[in-house]
């Protein structure tokens, strides 16, 4: 019964959107048709040093009004979406959650706010790479 | 399969109001989270993907987050949401389902 509730809620899992192997592709399959602006009101959080690749904590934080959504990217993934966070009512733009990163690089969080999508990175450094993962 | 059976963890979900007035909901569920690339050390066969897809937090019976993951979010997902105010004693409940059909959920009340 919970099954069948899950698969009629409005959007499924979007396979395509996680198949997506470079950012370019990923922004394509979100329909963005300008690039995500720079924004100091995302917050990206995501520790500077990491000491295990398998469990990486990152985040968003977004002060922009009529926040719709937030992706978390790991663009040096095989796949780069980490995860995306549909908000509804009552809501507070706020996600954290832990992600598998093959080694250090840069991790990028993308908020659709008001029709349009900003963005955060962050460099991060891995001690030890969640390689094979 | 045993594999899995030894990370096997119970599904856990607190929602603690806050003074600023949302409330931080928590949680952590059991799941392998297979990204699909790691070899089993033993046979030296790789293990197919299988992860939680989506991920339903309600607050008082309405949705107040969905969450899609992918392959790449780590073992035992850990989620951390904001929900402006939240009253307590409302109910939270969080449900999700992998690729392959398996569902749970996990309630608990805002404190």
């Amino acid at each position: 019964m919970l099954e069948r509730s899950l698969a009629s809620s409005p959007e499924s899992w979007p396979e395509d959107q996680f198949n997506a192997k470079s950012v370019d592709e990923l922004a394509a399959r979100l329909g963005q048709t300008e690039l995500p602006l720079l924004s100091d009101k995302v917050v990206i959080l995501a520790p500077d040093v990491a000491e295990d690749g398998f469990s990486v904590a990152l985040g968003c934080e977004s002060f922009l009004p009529d926040t719709e959504e937030v992706a978390l990217l790991v663009p040096d993934n095989p796949t780069v979406l980490a995860a995306r966070f549909l908000l509804g009512p009552y809501a507070r733009p706020f996600v954290e959650t832990r992600v598998k990163t093959s080694g250090s690089g840069e991790m990028i969080a993308w908020v659709k706010a008001g029709g349009r999508y900003y963005f955060a990175s962050k460099q991060i450094e891995v001690i030890s790479g969640g390689c094979g993962q | 399969m045993s594999n899995d059976a030894q990370y096997k963890i119970q599904a856990k979900v607190s929602a603690r109001r806050r003074p600023g007035g949302w409330t931080d909901v928590k949680m952590r569920l059991p799941h392998a989270m297979h990204s699909g690339l790691r070899k089993a050390p033993k046979t030296g066969e790789t293990i197919p993907a299988s992860f939680i897809e989506r991920v339903d937090i309600l607050v008082a019976d309405q949705t107040v987050w969905t969450a899609f993951l992918g392959p790449f979010v780590a073992k035992n997902p850990f989620l951390f949401v904001k929900v402006q105010e939240g009253v307590l004693g409302q109910k939270v409940l969080v449900r999700w389902i992998d690729d392959r059909g398996q569902a749970g959920q996990v309630s608990t009340q805002v404190r």
